[in-house]
């Protein structure tokens, strides 16, 4: 048996799987947790794997996949997603149609993950697209419009790509990845980018994303947030290695959609939908630092996979009634450790997301020849300097701050080392403190909070203005 | 080479026509023809990428004394496979398209998308 024969059946075990369930339907839900596991090992494998693994069909002309550690990590999400969707749907009634349709999915990000050259992301973009397009309309029938605009812009978006696809081919008549990157920047760049800031819901682009997710139903988000959103992010993360001057474009607007993700989700009153913003702004992150983009992707996609399954526990989505009290224990640890991931808590794996992954985890975390190139030209990218920690802590925890006036001054002089730090430093935490304002927005009773969210805001301000003295001595 | 130029200008415009005409028609049937439209360019795009080294068909002849001069005069054939996956995939998402706005005329025979918008 070849070495290669994993990954070939890893990568093209869903299809078949898929077939095998239309004719045998009550083998889908054990399908497609096998599907996942074997997702899982090959991401994992690939992980730890010292070389990437490079399958290569049909000669020079033909298609190439590339499994390597960036490919390993989303493959691992994939799995990890696909495997808590099923299991958490276990004991629900599930038509067979949908387990089909997850498959098909599954098998397309799988692809999306490997592929090295423009076509073949184009057809498994496109095979992601159909098969999400068709989760969404397969529960209720009041998302048809918000499926039909999924469609219509993802294939719009498409549509440009495969200009930009054509213009690069003709300047290096080839449609590999490395060799697009290669060019110094040009016309077909934009075309390919569009589309791909598009797939991947980033900064304007991104528009559609929250009214999508928030629509679809909680199983069906939980994949479009946690895994889906990643197929148009990795090739943005692989031009980013690959090219310095497509990497400055592409974390210029990866920051704007961070901020503008933050500044919207500090705006809606609707629980949903602020996940949804949040995946927009961690998207913007995801593409700002590229050389630790795998492990950022794994635990932003198990937390908003884990928050938009615990959703349907909720009796309301209307963050303005935000109870957990109907809750059980578990249910509400789950509600509490996905956003502190999220935020960066030291022992949950959003931290190590954060905290510089290649000096914690060795050289397969970060490719080895560009180790830390995006720290160089933009400094951003979050690192171990000291009093970050404290920052981490002031800034998960503004909340408290603000119905505790007395905390203030204990944390004074971790806040006034944030305040010291340079401003780059500090953005990598701004959707985590909004996910975090918004949750904390209870108060400690468990009575609702206040019911508007302008009138929750401006006590705050104005406590915040009264104690700024404090930050600046 | 004029030509071609000419040629790519064109299906570029007409590209862009066909964006414009996603953008502000309101009618849901003409935004799903001007996407068409905006396919359709895409597909003319790559067929013209593929003329660059020749017009003809990229089949070898059974002759050998041939091969090398009609290598020559050749389309280039990778454009041609590609654009194919694009068309069917194309026409596939139309047909989806067109599936979900036959069912959502229903709510909304003008079929506005301000209507469906909650």
């Amino acid at each position: 048996m070849s070495p290669l024969a994993l990954p070939i059946a890893a990568l093209l075990g869903p299809y078949l799987a898929a077939f095998l369930n239309a004719l045998l339907p009550s083998l889908g839900r054990p399908l497609l947790l096998a599907c996942s596991l074997s997702s899982a090992g090959l991401g994992l494998k690939a992980i730890l794997s010292s070389s990437p693994q490079l399958l290569a069909w049909l000669g020079p002309l033909g298609v190439q996949l590339a499994i390597d550690p960036l490919a390993g990590w989303f493959l691992l999400l994939d799995g990890l997603v696909f495997g808590a969707v099923v299991l958490d749907g276990w004991s629900r009634p599930q038509r067979a149609s949908q387990l089909t349709l997850m498959l098909v999915l599954l098998g397309g990000l799988g692809g999306a993950a490997v592929v090295t050259d423009l076509i073949s992301l184009y057809v498994t973009l496109e095979v992601i697209s159909i098969a999400a397009f068709l989760l969404i309309l397969s529960e209720t029938d009041t998302n048809l419009w918000i499926g039909l605009r999924y469609l219509l812009i993802g294939n719009t978006a498409m549509t440009l790509y495969l200009v930009g696809a054509a213009l690069l081919y003709a300047q290096t008549e080839s449609f590999g990845l490395s060799e697009a990157a290669a060019l110094p920047l040009c016309a077909g760049h934009v075309f390919l980018l569009i589309g791909l800031f598009t797939k991947g819901g980033l900064f304007l682009n991104g528009f559609w994303l929250p009214a999508t997710h928030a629509a679809a139903a909680a199983p069906i988000s939980a994949l479009l947030s946690g895994s889906v959103v990643t197929a148009g992010v990795i090739p943005l993360v692989r031009f980013s290695l690959l090219n310095e001057a497509l990497a400055l474009r592409i974390g210029t607007v990866g920051l704007a959609s961070a901020l503008l993700g933050v500044i919207a989700g500090l705006i809606c009153t609707d629980v949903k939908r602020l996940l949804a913003w949040s995946t927009l702004s961690q998207m913007g992150l995801l593409v700002l630092m590229p050389a630790s983009a795998g492990l950022f992707g794994l635990a932003h996609g198990l937390a908003k996979a884990a928050l938009f399954l615990s959703c349907r526990q909720l009796p309301t989505r209307a963050l303005d009634h935000w109870n957990l009290g109907h809750c059980r224990p578990d249910q509400r640890l789950a509600f509490w450790l996905a956003p502190l991931s999220l935020a960066g808590l030291p022992p949950l794996i959003g931290s190590l997301a954060k905290t510089g992954t290649p000096s914690l985890a060795g050289p397969w975390l970060a490719p080895p020849a560009q180790p830390d190139r995006d720290s160089g030209d933009r400094g951003v990218r979050p690192s171990l300097e000291p009093g970050r920690n404290n920052a981490c802590t002031w800034r998960s925890d503004p909340s408290d701050r603000r119905r505790r006036p007395g905390v203030v001054g204990g944390s004074g002089a971790a806040a006034g080392a944030v305040m010291a730090a340079p401003a780059p430093a500090r953005l990598p935490h701004l959707p985590a403190v909004a996910l975090q304002v918004a949750l904390a927005r209870r108060e400690p009773g468990g009575r609702p909070a206040a019911p508007s969210t302008a009138a929750a805001k401006t006590p705050g301000s104005n406590r915040r203005s009264q104690h700024r003295p404090s930050f600046c001595a | 080479m004029a030509a071609i130029r000419l040629l790519e200008l064109l299906i570029l415009l007409t590209a862009l026509i066909g964006f414009c005409g996603l953008l502000l028609r309101k009618n849901l049937i003409q935004k799903v023809l001007a996407m068409d439209v905006l396919g359709s360019a895409v597909v003319a795009l790559f067929v013209l990428l593929a003329a660059r080294t020749g017009l003809r068909s990229p089949i070898l002849p059974t002759g050998d004394q041939l091969l090398s001069q009609s290598l020559l005069q050749n389309a280039d054939p990778i454009p041609q496979a590609v654009i194919l996956t694009a068309i069917v995939i194309g026409l596939s998402i139309q047909a989806l398209l067109l599936v979900v706005i036959s069912r959502l005329s229903a709510v909304d025979p003008c079929l506005e998308p301000e209507s469906f918008e909650e």
